[in-house]
């Protein structure tokens, strides 16, 4: 209740912190260190987890599906890149020049009289795929003439070829032709004598039978068709997904026509991958139904990328605080929130505890991922003796270089987090680790956003621990994928160590900042980590400065703004970050009777030196016993005053107005509340010379004890109180008290030290 | 100078004639104007069935603004997506309209601009191959950025629409500067009154209607175009996690809201989720907040009485978006507020 007059402000006012349209959403505020990529299933990308459909899903590395050129891979012997078969087969369009075609390495082969049987193949290929082309706005509908005198040729082809890689795909071809003519009788004669007959291993043959399903009359026929091929061909999966629903009966009618259990399961997969919520059970019931099935892989990283999500985006994500604290019901969203991660914290101890009970009694599991897995889960849950001892598990299980890289995360994210010390040789291992992360650059999903993500958590740890220094130099290095999820605006890493900073540090803090910024003989780990920081030395410096200040030392924030250079001060176009000049552009010394809202510059200003100098000479002239005194107090008064949330001046030791992000611990009693101001207008009316300046200084005083009776009371006492504040200020002040409780006197009264 | 003096007496009497016939004129234009009842029907199946027909004939709806294809950019081209077919051609007129998303425009340069005009145009004479009709309408958000290449967009389907009428939706900012945003190359504009406030915001009560908000936007002056009027009349709901917004949906019905065991009341038209649930493809948690919209009678009646004043031509089309399968429901308050314009 205390700050309900904040609230008021915060609600009515345009400079509350709140969500432009609908950006950041989905992907962009979700929290991942555990990598989707570890099934090592390339096409599979549209099954991992993502809170925006697939709108963010990273694109595959090729243009073609990975499955199909691995397969032409191997058929040209490893002698082409992937790269480059994928270039010639999905990039360069048939019958129009093509630039860089000469160089393609493919192409070479070809030209030098190499695999001529499969450049004739992929040219049909691509002549099919431009015969059945149909433009979106029917200005090319398929060219049914040329597709039927294809099929006679590529029907001529399969029979001539001997090669049956190429046969197979021949008769691939004329399925997908049939298939777009709409002859559905073709396309199964195609598929059931010349594709299933092939004596290949390829993925053609799923990709064929998809075209089967897809020509099956009755939705549920045609799904569980589908569901067949779901998990032959993942480049399919995507299209498959979305033609399936969300209805469970839907499901359950799919089901009954499912002939064995390892059918059963693909289609319970389907449905595990439909659901956004906990999927335990159904994961549970694919195990027992197929534990060798891929999709458990996908399920069980698609289940712990969800509880990350459920579990730390809040948390990592400071995005939607900013409006949370500033709502009525900030009280009833906290215990909203503490709910809902006691759930989240319940089931993630469950699957943890099933995790552990299947490995066990289930041989069949990807044994490395899933003790990474159980890794993981123990360190969300703080075991650091679970989180070594899966770690372990998963090192002597023989796993492949994705896993490894995983493992490396968690068993940095464990060192960081269970290493109390801060000495050369922590630093020497950190460092270390930290540089060997690019060597997993290939293997984690996204791992630019990955790395980021991976500062920011290290960021956090030190934060908790208290170390603000360690937090704002690892926040430092948390670039913009991250940071733009991370914070409101367009933020880099030095910027966003500098909020960490200005929410969290005291001045010792910033002292240890300095002294690290002077040192000549850093640490590898200690340059790296101030190496981003050095565009922010001035900003940094007003920051060290302006908490002196906070803290009410004024001599060292002088002796600190000083060595700032004066052009500094001046600035008015953002180049440091701060519109310095534009902030500071009222007179901080004004008498301040209704409120914060000035339009206009006033003609006198000060820089933030120029304003501590003149409080500290104020404050010397009252020591000294100066005539003016109680001028000199009143003036102090005002500048107190004016540097609170309701001043004209609150930039000189604030940089925003308003709320922080929730992690800031910063107190900002100061600034929310004139006490300071409060103390200089008692001693302004003790040393008033006459009965109106004492007045006016009881006016003054009377509108600090109105917003400091905010503070503690609720709002009915606090008004009370006031009223009582006002009464005795007119039994005090008779001939004065009346005139004051507008500004039509205010000239008259603020002149009266004079007289 | 007799010759002169009786040439300016002339002139006078001439002048108080013409002033005086053009002010009877322009009375018996405020007596005779007409209303258009019309819809608008924005989803991809377009079937109105005989109980809706019905309705529509009872509450003498003469045209429906069929909405025929959006055009989006799918990060490479300009595509037409959830294309309306037609099976039976209603007893009311039929005005295709066409979406265009903002990003087609900032993704196409003049040329590609006029080829696009050309394959819409085309794309919506076959659509309406079999159907009659006069006007064609473009829906497109414009904004500064877009404003050159979709006015040149505008004048591209008059030269392939030569024979029909053209007109633009023209959103509230829109209405309100016409100097600023500019003034589509149209016949006539289409003022949307809805979708005003912020849906997003978590202190937003209706931002579908909300009429201290809409007021703000009018009383401007004459828009340099005749103008038609579009009111909503739908529902959806805003959800909302620790007051930060998470989606729109239109999948909660106002009596499920009200009486479901999933929901509290917080306030009204305000609900709270009371366990995680899983709807459709999205996971709902225990304290997500459902702020359902809709568009009621009174506030309807508001924001009529203030667009009345804005009308200055002799006839005008009020259109209702949008028509669905329970909107007969609502004949009482669509009948009442048409007949507050007429």
């Amino acid at each position: 209740m205390k700050n309900w007059m904040l609230y008021i402000l915060f609600l009515s006012s345009p400079l509350v912190s709140r969500s432009c349209g609908w950006w950041p959403t989905g992907e962009e505020l979700r929290f991942s260190l555990f990598s989707s990529h570890l099934a090592d299933v390339p096409d599979a990308s549209p099954l991992f987890y993502s809170t925006q459909y697939f709108n963010d899903y990273e694109a595959d590395a090729y243009l073609g599906p990975t499955e199909n050129l691995n397969e032409w891979y191997d058929y040209f012997g490893q002698s082409v890149k992937q790269s480059e078969i994928d270039e010639l087969i999905y990039s360069y369009p048939i019958g129009k020049p093509a630039v860089g075609i000469e160089q393609n390495g493919l192409m070479i082969h070809f030209k030098s009289g190499k695999h001529l049987e499969a450049s004739d193949y992929i040219i049909f290929a691509k002549t099919v795929e431009q015969a059945i082309y149909r433009d979106h706005w029917s200005k090319k509908e398929i060219d049914i003439e040329k597709v039927e005198s294809l099929i006679v040729y590529g029907e001529n082809k399969m029979n001539q070829t001997t090669e049956q890689y190429l046969k197979l795909r021949y008769a691939y071809q004329l399925v997908v032709m049939s298939y777009y003519l709409n002859d559905s009788y073709k396309a199964a004669y195609y598929h059931k004598n010349f594709v299933m007959t092939s004596p290949e291993k390829s993925v053609i043959k799923s990709w064929s039978a998809f075209y089967l399903a897809n020509q099956t009359p009755g939705r549920i026929n045609r799904l569980y068709e589908l569901s067949k091929v779901f998990n032959e061909c993942k480049s399919k999966t995507k299209y498959i997904y979305n033609v399936f629903g969300n209805e469970a009966a839907e499901f359950e009618k799919v089901l009954e026509l499912c002939e064995n259990d390892k059918e059963r399961a693909v289609v319970l997969g389907i449905q595990a991958f439909k659901n956004p919520g906990k999927s335990l059970f159904q994961i549970r019931n694919i195990i027992r139904l197929d534990p060798s099935s891929e999709l458990v892989d996908l399920l069980l990283i698609r289940e712990i990328n969800k509880m990350e999500d459920w579990y730390y985006s809040d948390y990592y994500s400071s995005y939607g605080s900013g409006i949370g604290q500033n709502c009525w019901e900030c009280e009833a969203f906290e215990f909203i929130r503490e709910v809902n991660f006691a759930t989240d914290k319940a089931y993630l101890k469950t699957f943890l505890k099933y995790a552990e009970e299947i490995t066990v009694k289930e041989k069949e599991l990807n044994r490395p991922l899933w003790f990474t897995s159980m890794s993981y889960m123990s360190n969300m849950l703080d075991d650091e003796k679970k989180t070594v001892k899966y770690s372990n598990l998963a090192k002597g299980n023989n796993p492949s270089n994705k896993i490894k890289g995983q493992i490396f995360m968690n068993d940095l994210m464990t060192l960081v987090r269970y290493s109390e010390e801060w000495d050369e040789q922590f630093q020497t291992e950190l460092m270390n680790q930290l540089l060997e992360v690019s060597e997993y650059k290939d293997e984690i999903y996204r791992f630019d956003r990955f790395k980021s993500e991976l500062m920011l958590a290290i960021s956090r740890r030190y934060l908790e621990k208290g170390e603000v220094v360690l937090a704002a130099l690892f926040e430092s290095k948390v670039e913009n994928e991250v940071t733009e999820r991370h914070n409101y605006w367009d933020r880099n890493g030095g910027y966003q160590a500098f909020d960490l900073l200005n929410e969290n540090a005291n001045s010792k803090d910033l002292d240890e900042l300095f002294e690290l910024w002077n040192k000549e003989d850093k640490t590898v780990l200690e340059s790296f980590l101030m190496s981003d920081l050095q565009p922010y030395k001035w900003r940094l410096t007003d920051l060290w400065a302006t908490q002196y200040f906070r803290e009410e030392k004024l001599e060292k924030a002088l002796e600190i703004y000083e060595t700032v250079p004066d052009s500094v001060w001046q600035v008015t176009n953002g180049e440091l970050h701060y519109y310095y000049k534009g902030e500071l552009e009222n007179d901080p010394f004004e008498t301040n009777i209704y409120g914060r809202f000035y339009n206009e510059p006033s003609e006198v200003t000060y820089t933030k030196p120029e304003f501590v100098a003149e409080i500290l000479r104020l404050k010397k002239l009252i020591k000294a016993n100066d005539k003016d005194k109680a001028r000199h107090a009143f003036l102090l008064g005002n500048a107190y005053y004016n540097m609170t949330v309701n001043g004209n001046s609150y930039y000189y030791t604030e940089y925003s107005w308003g709320g922080y992000r929730k992690e800031m611990n910063r107190n900002q009693t100061n600034y929310n509340y004139p006490h300071r101001a409060l103390e200089y207008y008692k001693m302004a009316e003790s040393f008033a010379t006459n009965k109106a300046y004492a007045a006016m200084c009881h006016r003054m005083k009377l509108k600090c004890m109105s917003e400091i009776a905010h503070e503690n009371l609720d709002w009915k006492e606090a008004e009370k109180q006031n009223e009582k504040d006002w009464e005795a200020f007119l039994v005090k002040y008779p001939n004065h008290a009346p005139k004051l409780f507008n500004c039509d006197h205010l000239l008259y009264y603020t002149s009266a030290w004079k007289k | 100078m007799l010759k002169k003096y009786h040439y300016i007496i002339f002139l006078i009497s001439f002048s108080c004639l013409t002033l005086c016939l053009a002010d009877c004129t322009a009375s018996s234009a405020g007596s005779d104007k007409v209303i258009v009842r019309s819809f608008y029907h924005w989803k991809s199946d377009f079937s109105i069935d005989e109980p809706q027909q019905k309705f529509l004939n009872e509450l003498e709806v003469e045209e429906i603004y069929l909405r025929l294809f959006d055009v989006v950019w799918d990060g490479e081209k300009d595509i037409p997506t959830a294309e309306t077919v037609i099976d039976k051609i209603p007893e009311q007129n039929l005005i295709p309209v066409v979406y265009l998303t903002t990003d087609v425009f900032g993704n196409l340069d003049s040329i590609e601009v006029a080829d696009l005009a050309f394959v819409v145009a085309m794309k919506i004479k076959s659509q309406m191959k079999d159907v009659e009709f006069k006007q064609v309408q473009f829906d497109c958000d414009w904004m500064p950025s877009i404003k050159d290449k979709y006015f040149y967009f505008l004048d591209e389907m008059n030269s392939n629409f030569k024979h029909k009428k053209l007109s633009a939706t023209i959103r509230l900012y829109q209405y309100k500067y016409p100097d600023l945003a500019g003034v589509p190359p149209v016949d006539k504009g289409l003022l949307m009154y809805y979708n005003m406030g912020d849906l997003t915001s978590y202190e937003e009560n209706n931002s579908i209607l909300n009429n201290q908000l809409g007021k703000q936007y009018l009383g401007f002056g004459e828009y340099p175009l005749p103008i038609d009027i579009a009111l909503p009349n739908f529902e959806w709901c805003a959800v909302f996690r620790a007051t930060e917004f998470v989606r729109l949906t239109t999948e909660f019905e106002e009596d499920e809201l009200k009486s479901g065991s999933l929901f509290g009341k917080m306030k009204e038209d305000q609900y709270v989720f009371q366990k995680d649930t899983v709807i459709g493809d999205f996971y709902y948690r225990y304290g997500d907040v459902i702020r359902y919209e809709s568009c009621k009678k009174a506030e309807l009646v508001s924001a009529s009485e203030e667009l009345v004043k804005e009308i200055n031509q002799d006839t005008t089309r009020i259109i209702f978006y949008d028509l669905r399968n329970n909107t007969k429901d609502d004949y009482e308050k669509l009948d009442a507020v048409y007949t507050l314009f007429e």
